[in-house]
């Protein structure tokens, strides 16, 4: 018979914290996405370094979005999958394809905000459900998240 | 001034955000502003915060918006952005022709560097495509709220 202490039950488990990690995965998979297309599209004076950043902060959610699926899986449950579906899950706005520069990062940061805002709510069923091992990894999701918002919006000022 | 020095910040943007979320970012911005001593700027900000309260014409809004964002808007631009986008999502854009009797809506997208200009360039846009409209004044400009 398992141990109670040692045995995080999967199947009570919690459809609140898969869901909310389910929209994790959809907001940080929006925000790739958004991204990725202000590292194509932003001009200016600024072009060379935030093409960069951009580049930087979408390989790391790529990497990002891998682990929260494989925690999902872990956990029983799907990562939902497919353009469509994952639009439907997340509120994140979609950016013009072509903005000023100062309008990339601001688009940004509100995703980054949004995205922390429901990872925070994630976390806290995560740890009401004892489950330490989710809420280890978004812990480390929110720190990322709250750098590159610490960066956008130093840019910004 | 320690407080001062504070980042102004503002709650969530959300989809379904309220004209009181608007106000509370208003708010936030007005108290730096005094804490800064930028008397200008906070009236400006006061001069937004009414129309918001009161509940007055879309247009009214955005003229007070424009008033505030184009001098003072790069002291906060991220709090500036998401006003903007929140006004965005919730005016629109109607124009309709006298001649032609046509009534079209557009979303509205606060590029511009005032209100005149945005609206003479929708004025040129179905002037430019349209050659039965006899001028630009032709275009009738208006805002209206898509909900409150």
């Amino acid at each position: 018979m398992p141990n109670e202490l040692e045995t995080l039950d999967t199947t009570a488990t919690n459809t609140t914290v898969t869901k909310g990690l389910e929209v994790l995965l959809a907001d940080s998979y929006q925000l790739m996405a958004q991204t990725h297309l202000a590292h194509w599209n932003v001009e200016g004076a600024d072009f060379f370094q935030l093409h960069e950043a951009f580049q930087s902060q979408y390989e790391e959610l790529f990497e990002a979005i891998d682990e929260i699926a494989e925690r999902l899986r872990a956990l029983d449950a799907l990562a939902p999958g497919g353009l469509n579906r994952l639009a439907a899950l997340t509120d994140i706005a979609e950016s013009p394809d072509l903005v000023p520069a100062k309008d990339f990062v601001a688009s940004l940061l509100v995703a980054h905000e949004l995205l922390i805002s429901n990872a925070l709510k994630t976390r806290k069923a995560a740890a009401e459900a004892g489950d330490a091992e989710t809420e280890d990894m978004i812990i480390g999701r929110l720190k990322s998240h709250q750098k590159t918002c610490w960066m956008l919006k130093s840019f910004l000022k | 001034m320690k407080i001062a020095a504070e980042a102004v910040t503002a709650p969530q943007l959300r989809l379904l955000d309220t004209p009181l979320w608007a106000t509370i970012c208003v708010d936030r911005l007005i108290y730096h502003a005094f804490l800064r001593d930028e008397r200008d700027y906070a009236d400006h900000l006061l001069d937004l915060k009414y129309p918001l309260l009161l509940g007055t014409s879309a247009e009214e809004l955005l003229r007070a918006f424009y008033a505030v964002w184009k001098p003072f808007g790069d002291r906060d631009y991220a709090m500036f952005f998401k006003l903007r986008r929140w006004l965005e999502q919730r005016i629109t854009l109607r124009l309709s022709s006298s001649s032609t009797g046509q009534i079209r809506l557009q979303a509205l997208r606060l590029s511009f560097v005032s209100l005149e200009t945005l609206v003479r360039s929708h004025q040129n846009a179905w002037f430019q495509e349209d050659l039965r409209l006899p001028s630009l004044d032709d275009v009738q400009v208006s805002f209206d709220w898509l909900e409150r």
